[in-house]
């Protein structure tokens, strides 16, 4: 009978969009081919209900551990050496990375590093535009260690941080460190970071904001990305947020 | 060329005149990382639960590590992450319905170029589902993008659970054959 079929195939798939829907593996078998194409259907609209997906915490510590397994990868460790001050000209750069690497000349500054780990001194915003900066109030405002040796940090991945109620993304600026908020200031819809174009995206309405945290595109532009003091103690990066 | 650069960079280190940090051992794994984070997404958009996505995203994170050892460069790192990334799908689509993975419609919901994770994702199910008559289009709207369950669906269509069961399915046929067509 034609129409218990279709009960019975809509039972089964209703059997998978459930399972999708509650995050769990995707049960379909070779018997249900006839509904591929429905089946994928299913899998996009359920894949889309999240904008920006992120590997969960645990799964993103598991494959730590695999890729902790093997050597660290000789083009990250080239290119993390060459941001950490070796003091190569920006036309070197290019030479040994490509040209899409090029512009990390424009932000090498001469090799500082140590004398920046010692002093802890608290690093300048860059950018030249008055910009409002984030001070919790003094009763309520601590220097949080972030856990981040700026060793470890390379240029061009930020690292997201929270302190207290202060979150915001930490950029390594050559020898230098830039924090700045991590919420937009159109909506307060907290922003993620896309490494293919370098820059900082908003889920809800998809302003973008570039490295230094000024809002890009045209028309009207939303006020830059309030900066977050920060500082460089013993080789820590560490944030003015709140206990 | 790499090869040649990287002895000039011990040299001057040496010398003295600039600082050499001690080189962070965990950077490539960092790098790497971020990478995969557009991975998972390019597959969680595609396979649509977080289970299967980290399967996949794993799979290709073992396939890249002899790749990235070789010192390949960061654009071929992350051509080649893709490239195991469709292969990696491929193989779960025909592995799910027994089917040869060349026989798989690949193209199916793919767009041509790779994915900036979210952009576009809900724009596109948004064309899709304005292509459906307004009954499959509610349904799926309430099933996928409000997470209705069938009994809260049925009782805002005023219809019955096995009644929303079916006009799920043809609902879904109908969405696919949208894709198809577009």
């Amino acid at each position: 009978m034609p129409e218990h079929d279709e009960e019975r195939a809509a039972e089964r798939l209703d059997r998978m969009v459930s399972d999708l829907l509650a995050g769990k593996h995707l049960k379909a078998t070779p018997s249900d081919a006839e509904e591929q194409e429905a089946i994928r259907a299913a899998a996009q609209l359920a894949g889309s209900r999240e904008g920006y997906p992120r590997m969960s915490s645990s799964f993103r510590g598991r494959l730590r551990g695999l890729l902790e397994k093997g050597e660290p990868a000789p083009w990250m460790n080239r290119r993390a050496a060459l941001v950490g001050g070796v003091g190569l000209t920006a036309g070197a750069l290019a030479g040994v990375l490509g040209g899409h690497l090029g512009q990390l000349g424009q932000v090498l500054q001469p090799a500082r590093q140590q004398e920046v780990e010692q002093t802890g001194e608290t690093v300048a915003p860059r950018p030249p535009a008055p910009r409002s900066v984030i001070e919790p109030r003094p009763e309520l405002g601590r220097w949080i260690d972030t856990g981040i040796l700026f060793s470890d940090m390379v240029e061009g991945t930020p690292r997201r941080v929270t302190a207290g109620s202060v979150g915001a993304f930490v950029f390594r600026k050559g020898d230098q460190v830039l924090a700045m908020s991590a919420y937009c200031t159109h909506l307060p819809c907290e922003l993620v970071w896309k490494s293919s174009s370098h820059q900082l995206n908003c889920p809800c309405h998809n302003q973008l904001f570039d490295a230094d945290g000024l809002a890009l595109g045209e028309g009207y532009k939303l006020p830059a990305l309030p900066l977050v003091r920060t500082r460089i103690q013993n080789g820590r990066v560490e944030i003015l947020g709140t206990a | 060329m790499i090869e040649g650069k990287s002895a000039s960079l011990g040299e001057s280190g040496q010398s003295g005149e600039v600082v050499q940090l001690p080189a962070p051992a965990n950077a490539g794994v960092d790098i790497a990382l971020e990478e995969l984070e557009l991975i998972y997404a390019y597959v969680y958009v595609r396979v649509g639960n977080r289970a299967d996505a980290e399967d996949v995203t794993q799979q290709v994170a073992l396939k890249a590590i002899p790749r990235l050892r070789a010192g390949a460069s960061a654009p071929a790192i992350r051509a080649y992450l893709f490239a195991a990334a469709r292969s990696a799908l491929a193989s779960f689509w025909a592995a799910r319905f027994g089917l040869p993975e060349d026989e798989l419609r690949d193209d199916l919901w793919v767009e041509k170029h790779a994915p900036e994770p979210g952009t576009a994702s809900a724009d596109r199910v948004h064309g899709i589902l304005d292509q459906l008559p307004g009954n499959y289009r509610r349904v799926l709207e309430l099933r996928f993008l409000r997470g209705y369950s069938l009994k809260e669906v049925a009782a805002e269509l005023g219809s019955t659970v096995g009644g929303v069961k079916v006009m799920q399915l043809r609902a879904l046929r109908a969405a696919a054959k949208v894709v198809i067509d577009a």
